[in-house]
């Protein structure tokens, strides 16, 4: 009964696997981009396959060589289907990361060697050449794998950003771990989560031009985390119908034209200039001032996305002086939040967790953003 | 006349000194580092923050007027009998350094201002990859500068790197200067 022809045995497991691995390629999409969820997934599927792969070379030792050929050449189509799955939710490469020209060569032998992504030029829309390099899914940068070298030497290793976010992986949970600062711009429609390697480069952020995006800093910037490290400066531009959650600045937000958004920041400084409609949830150490600016409401950062030195200190949110207002009279440019509207901290950590399928538009909806009232 | 006018007041031993630089620059948290104040509670500035310190003998008087976009058409009602000029920079503001290099240019154009000496001070240089005085003095055109005798500084209103060395070269420049009349 159980003396079963090994060949036979190992037919019926090699098809019940590569079923098993077909149904996971195929359920590749409904995972969310978010916070590397659909990563792990495809790594999932690709260990299964490896370890698939090694099951038939193990079993060469009777299986005849035609069937290992058979075998081999199916191990190699599911890796084609991988291939082909992520290549479909491969994201438009609008992302683009540069490596910052050290100015004055030689003599620039100091300078940030910092890997930005092109802030000042908006990418030509239809250049792809970030999708040009092959998918390479191993040289993706995996979490928590800071680079010990120390901080300040001139020979920081290049990262090919184009390549890694290209990778095919699609998911917008992109490594800083060698960037020495972070600076985000041009996207649309995306969920960005920097993950906790990024904290190296958080010393000045930069968030430009992005449009019905969600991106949450707050892992990176928490300097209670085991990496983390507050931003000390950060400077939010061009920005519409999106959510920024950006975390701990030990310095000064400087945002300028925001519109339709909600913006959640622990700083020091709170500047505002020429923003609409926008919500914030501020836990500011100074007075937040406001310029050109109408419609900004104000409520506090729920208390969990505080750290414990933030809780000690005031938060002046409330006393937020206008420029175009320097009477005694309220200001009519701005407000505060009243209580019953400001988004809880459950429905904080619940739209921004990593889940599969979400849609980023019901992400945004259910932090306040994009409803009907909106552009 | 301005230089008698600048004479009797150096008998006084006393400096007028002018402090700009666009909104976020860290006009303030200079001042408050230079007078041991708690550089961690500044406020945006809404006007102007006139203090005086003692240095090297020195009355300096420094005005420390606001640079938000509001504010900056008022900067004209402090140039009068002004001695040095500070401006201040935002080493990690890439984004406006634009708009920095034209305000400062649009200064140097003043009438009032032409007997005052520029110090460029380039802050924030404690943050990681912020702009280098080279950088700054490119992006700035500071090599342009012809109408004013000029430096540039790296410094940190947060550590107080080279913020007193600033204020040693406005003194020693104001001497040499006005002794030349």
């Amino acid at each position: 009964m159980t003396s079963e022809d090994p060949k036979d045995r190992f037919y019926r497991q090699f098809k019940i696997s590569v079923a098993s691995i077909e149904e996971q390629i195929s359920s590749l999409p409904s995972f969310s981009s978010v916070g590397g969820e659909r990563q792990y997934a495809v790594e999932h599927v690709l260990s299964s396959i490896s370890r698939l792969s090694n099951d038939v070379a193990d079993a060469s030792a009777f299986l005849p060589a035609y069937d290992q050929r058979t075998y081999s050449d199916k191990v190699k189509e599911l890796r084609d289907e991988v291939a082909k799955a992520q290549a479909q939710f491969t994201p438009k490469a609008r992302f683009q990361f540069k490596r910052r020209p050290t100015d004055g060569a030689g003599a620039g032998a100091g300078t940030s060697a910092g890997a930005r992504l092109d802030s000042r030029r908006p990418n030509p829309v239809g250049r792809v050449d970030a999708a040009a390099p092959p998918a390479e899914p191993k040289a993706r940068d995996t979490l928590g794998s800071l680079p010990t070298a120390a901080t300040g030497t001139a020979g920081v290793v290049a990262k090919n950003y184009n390549a890694e976010i290209a990778s095919g992986s699609g998911v917008r949970k992109p490594s800083f771990s060698a960037a020495r600062d972070i600076a985000l711009s041009d996207h649309q429609r995306m969920h960005i989560t920097l993950p906790v390697s990024a904290a190296r480069a958080t010393s000045a952020g930069t968030l430009t031009n992005l449009d019905r995006c969600v991106v949450d800093m707050s892992a990176p910037t928490t300097s209670g985390s085991a990496h983390g490290a507050p931003f000390a400066s950060l400077a939010l531009k061009d920005i519409a119908g999106s959510v920024i959650v950006a975390g701990h600045v030990d310095g000064p937000v400087h945002v300028t034209n925001v519109r339709d958004s909600a913006i959640m920041v622990a700083a020091r400084q709170v500047r505002i200039h020429d923003c609409d409609n926008v919500v914030f949830y501020l836990h500011c150490a100074s007075r937040p001032i406001i310029e050109g600016c109408k419609g900004v409401r104000f409520g506090k950062t729920p208390e969990g996305y505080l750290t414990e030195q933030e809780k000690k200190t005031p938060n002046l949110y409330d006393q937020v002086d206008d420029f175009k207002w320097l009477k005694a009279t309220e200001s009519p440019n701005w407000s505060l939040l009243p209580e019953p509207e400001a988004i809880p901290e459950s429905v904080w950590k619940k739209a921004l967790a990593p889940g599969p399928g979400v849609v980023i538009e019901d992400t945004l909806h259910a932090l306040g953003v994009g409803k009907s009232s909106g552009a | 006349m301005l230089s008698i006018l600048r004479k009797a007041r150096l008998k006084d031993k006393e400096l007028r000194i002018l402090m700009l630089g666009l909104d976020n620059a860290g006009k303030t948290t200079i001042v408050k580092w230079i007078m041991g104040e708690d550089v961690n509670t500044v406020s945006p500035t809404l006007g102007f923050i006139i203090k005086t310190i003692d240095f090297d003998g020195y009355k300096l008087n420094i005005w420390d007027v606001g640079g938000q976009k509001t504010l900056r058409s008022y900067w004209r009602n402090y140039f009068e009998k002004t001695d040095a000029l500070i401006w201040v920079v935002d080493s990690t503001d890439r984004l406006r350094v634009a708009d920095c290099r034209e305000e400062l240019h649009g200064l140097l154009l003043e009438e009032r201002l032409s007997g005052a000496s520029l110090l460029v001070f380039a802050n924030k240089q404690d943050v990681q990859g912020c702009m280098t005085t080279q950088e700054l003095s490119q992006e700035l055109r500071l090599d342009e500068i012809r109408t004013h005798r000029w430096t540039i500084f790296r410094c940190s209103a947060m550590t107080g790197q080279n913020l007193k060395e600033g204020l040693a070269w406005v003194v020693e420049d104001a001497k040499a200067r006005l002794f030349l009349y």
